[in-house]
């Protein structure tokens, strides 16, 4: 080999290793201050962002950027850790929780957190009127005392069994001065709270503009630091049509974009553009088909069986919707919920794809093929309606045909979402095919409770009911999955819920944006991330 | 001229009750409880607290009967008070303030585009009949109507933001974001103002008056724009004035496309949220602009062509 021909090589393989090194030094590189991190979804905020009204998911989401709770859950465990809290007692009977407050938090304004600053929150969230009252426990939540001036005791009436899913997601503390200066315009052009951003502007439905609160020091152990943010701004912006997000993601006007409608360019079309894509399982629960269990001919549990043998689950997940970015689903709760244990475990209590049993299933019942390959009997075909928002429809269109395969008639009917709601809690539908976004062990288990408003099965089983009963109170993590396993394996059993696709939750981001935070609920974190450049 | 505007004015006022009267009654066909709404979405039902539906449902005073809720808005209307938005924060009037100038920003550069280039186009299009530019010109005018709004508005991003780099991709605040929405908007109109304008000049200059022109030696350029123009434009203004039904219309889909605010997508979300206050006065304000604009398109006939007079 020649000397030149040597150099050559030389350079080649310090040019090979250097590039398969590169991206372990990149990540291994010190946090890097400064920065503005745009964020572009599908979804819009619209009213209040105080916790004390906010309806909408993203103002939710906004607002764990500008509040802190009590405590954060640890995404691995579900267990609480330390926030605006450093320790916290239950009482014996789970009735109150004492809290012991930092006492070097302030909030945006420069005010201090303190019990009675605690104390203001809770007791507004309480109220009666205030949409937070459910949150809250609504007539179980007898009072928050002030103990000391950095502790708190908050007492209900009963144990609140998901008290520790709810403050973690939903309640936020917000400066009683703010609060009280603002007036009705709180939560709407301003709020003040403790979180690692302060709020700048707040446009409805357009964006939200964020910067960083330089004095924050109390950052959850469930991140990666405990000080100010990285970033210098964090905006959130609406942009619906997924082409638009991806090409504002191309041309760096954003740098961090939900993927929904754009998993079929996961994968190497993205490596190339210099994108990174992060798959998060969704939390809440798995789409799944909810059978109308007191309407004939749905109401024969053969006949409801029969459709869970129809349905050819690795057909679905591969649809364009999902684009092979979903798992096959074996329980109504959301894999993500039930981590750190897996669905599979449900797996006996299904009935698999087998059109051939789904064929004696419904000989059995007495449904007769007819010339048209739609079963009969008693001179009735065999036919069942889906009501369905618009966005569904892709989706319905195969379980429609998978459905015809063993001779049942699904007609389709598209609704707006305002009819949707409606005919399911009034429980005029057959079959629906939905799902749930949120955190907690109740999703996927109180859509099948009778107690439960919008619940299109109509299941109303006792035994299911008084579990759910039980969780309401239950705050030991253990007892709570042994209570969603006997759930599961009703719903399951009965075939009025068939779980079809556990759905991740995609995200694309340009691959300058480091350490973004994904906890229990699936939604991003940015109080973490910064840019690498 | 007087009389005739004040006419019109008039007759402006069944109008517009029958308009609302329809509306309201329309978005009362539609199941579904507008208070409860606001706490469900596609994938998320959040329990409610039934003294906050109460409260609410009071507020936007859903609690009384269908008729009177209809004659409260029209009184309270009458004065200029058109109260608060049931999905969004703050005074309908208000939510209607801050998205109306984007609306019309919009809303013009698309209609100075569609003019401007429909008529330059259908004008070249007509002198050069027959030739390779009149068939060039009336194949893409052809084109332009016959593309959906959405689907020009993702290949122009794809091509002059995202290839190109000469526009952003989407938003507000400068000249450079209004190119390509406006561009979006008004193709299609200025594909039709393209045609019409061609067809009305090549009409027009079959006309005796300007082979008179011809005969007494007056030059091409001023028998085109000076005499044939002014009088086959008369269609075109017409036309011109239709067309802003349609973008007011097609302004929906061109402000979801390039994430614009706007008063199209307010319409659209007002309506599925069934936002009583803000969807009747959006529509009031949709047929208020459309009889005004129609009505300056009449006046504007007098301009063009002094035979016409409403006296």
């Amino acid at each position: 080999m020649s000397r030149h021909r040597r150099i050559f090589v030389l350079l080649m393989a310090v040019g090979i290793i250097g590039g398969l090194l590169a991206p372990s030094l990149a990540q291994t590189t010190a946090p890097r201050q400064g920065g503005t991190l745009t964020v572009a979804w599908n979804i819009s905020a619209v009213g209040s962002l105080d916790p004390k009204e906010a309806r909408a998911t993203l103002n939710w989401l906004v607002g764990k950027h500008l509040l802190d709770p009590l405590a954060r859950l640890d995404p691995k465990t579900g267990e609480p850790k330390p926030a605006l809290a450093k320790s916290w007692t239950v009482s014996a009977d789970g009735r109150s929780i004492t809290y012991v407050l930092r006492d070097d938090v302030v909030f945006h304004d420069g005010t201090r957190f303190d019990a009675a600053a605690a104390k203001f929150n809770l007791d507004r969230f309480a109220e009666k009127d205030a949409f937070s009252y459910s949150l809250m426990g609504g007539e179980d939540y007898v009072g928050t005392e002030v103990v000391d001036r950095f502790t708190i005791r908050i007492t209900w009436k009963r144990p609140q069994g998901f008290w520790w899913d709810i403050q973690a997601y939903r309640i936020g503390f917000h400066s009683p001065v703010a609060v009280r200066a603002a007036g009705a315009d709180y939560g709407s052009k301003v709020m003040v709270g403790t979180g690692p951003f302060k709020l700048v502007r707040y446009v409805e439905r357009t964006e939200i503009v964020m910067e960083r609160f330089p004095q924050y020091r109390w950052g959850s152990p469930i991140y990666k630091h405990s000080g100010p943010a990285y970033l210098d701004n964090l905006i959130f912006k609406t942009v619906q049509e997924p082409t638009t997000r991806l090409s504002a993601l191309e041309r760096d006007e954003v740098q961090f974009i939900e993927g929904q409608q754009l998993q079929h360019v996961y994968g190497e079309w993205s490596k190339r553009r210099g994108f990174a894509g992060a798959l998060n399982l969704k939390a809440g629960t798995t789409r799944a088909l909810h059978i109308n269990v007191k309407r004939p001919p749905l109401d024969d549990q053969r006949l409801r069986q029969a459709i869970a043998h129809a349905m050819n689950r690795e057909v679905l997940v591969r649809l364009p919707r999902y684009s092979g970015l979903a798992r096959v689903a074996y329980g109504t709760i959301a894999g993500k919920n039930w981590e750190p244990g897996s669905l599979d475990q449900f797996k006996p209590f299904n009935f698999p794809y087998n059109p051939k049993r789904a064929r004696e299933l419904l000989e059995q019942a007495g449904w007769r093929l007819g010339s048209d390959g739609i079963r009969v009997k008693d001179g009735k075909r065999l036919q069942i309606e889906a009501v369905e928002p618009q966005v569904f429809l892709n989706e319905v269109q195969p379980i429609q045909a998978m459905l015809a395969d063993v001779g049942i008639d699904m007609k389709i009917r598209i609704v707006d979402l305002a009819t949707w709601f409606s005919v399911m809690e009034r429980r005029q539908v057959d079959i629906v095919l939905r799902s749930r976004s949120g955190p907690g062990l109740l999703f996927g288990i109180e859509d099948w409770a009778c107690q439960f408003p919008d619940s299109p099965s109509g299941l109303c089983n006792p035994e299911l009911d008084r579990i759910v009963d039980q969780l309401n109170v239950t705050m030991d993590l253990k007892r709570k999955r042994d209570l969603v396993s006997r759930a599961q394996r009703i719903i399951l059993v009965s075939a009025s819920g068939i779980p079809l696709v556990d759905e991740y939750y995609p995200w694309l981001m340009r691959n300058t944006v480091q350490d973004v935070f994904y906890p229990y609920d699936s939604w991003p974190r940015f109080y973490d991330a910064w840019l690498s450049r | 001229m007087f009389r005739y505007v004040a006419r019109r004015l008039i007759g402006l006022v069944p109008i517009l009750l029958g308009v609302t009267l329809i509306v309201f009654l329309m978005l009362y066909l539609v199941p579904g409880d507008p208070i409860l709404l606001l706490y469900r979405q596609v994938d998320n039902i959040q329990e409610v607290p039934p003294a906050r539906l109460q409260s609410l449902r009071r507020e936007f005073g859903l609690d009384k009967p269908l008729m009177m809720q209809y004659l409260s808005f029209v009184a309270k209307a009458v004065r200029g008070d058109f109260g608060k938005s049931i999905t969004l924060q703050g005074r309908v009037i208000d939510i209607i303030k801050s998205e109306l100038p984007f609306t019309i920003e919009l809303g013009l550069a698309a209609l100075i585009f569609a003019v401007v280039f429909g008529i330059l186009t259908g004008i070249v299009a007509a002198v050069k009949r027959g030739t390779l530019i009149d068939t060039f010109t009336m194949v893409a005018a052809t084109w332009g109507l016959a593309m959906p709004t959405f689907w020009f508005g993702l290949m122009a991003i794809i091509i002059f933001s995202v290839y190109l780099g000469w526009f952003p991709t989407s938003g507000e605040g400068s000249f450079s974001h209004l190119v390509l929405p406006a561009v979006t908007l008004g193709v299609f109109s200025a594909a039709l103002i393209a045609r019409l304008t061609r067809s009305s000049l090549l009409e027009t200059l079959h006309e005796d008056f300007v082979r008179t022109a011809r005969a007494k030696g007056l030059p091409e350029s001023s028998i085109v724009y000076r005499h044939a123009l002014r009088n086959a434009l008369i269609p075109v203004v017409t036309v011109v004035g239709l067309q802003f039904g349609s973008l007011l219309a097609g302004a929906v889909i061109t402000e979801t496309v390039f994430a614009r605010r706007g008063l199209g997508r307010l319409m659209v979300e007002a309506i599925l949220g069934k936002d009583f206050p803000l969807v009747q006065t959006l529509v009031l304000l949709s047929a208020v602009t459309y009889v005004m604009v129609n009505l300056t398109v009449d006046l504007f006939y007098v301009v063009i062509d002094p035979r016409i007079t409403y006296d």
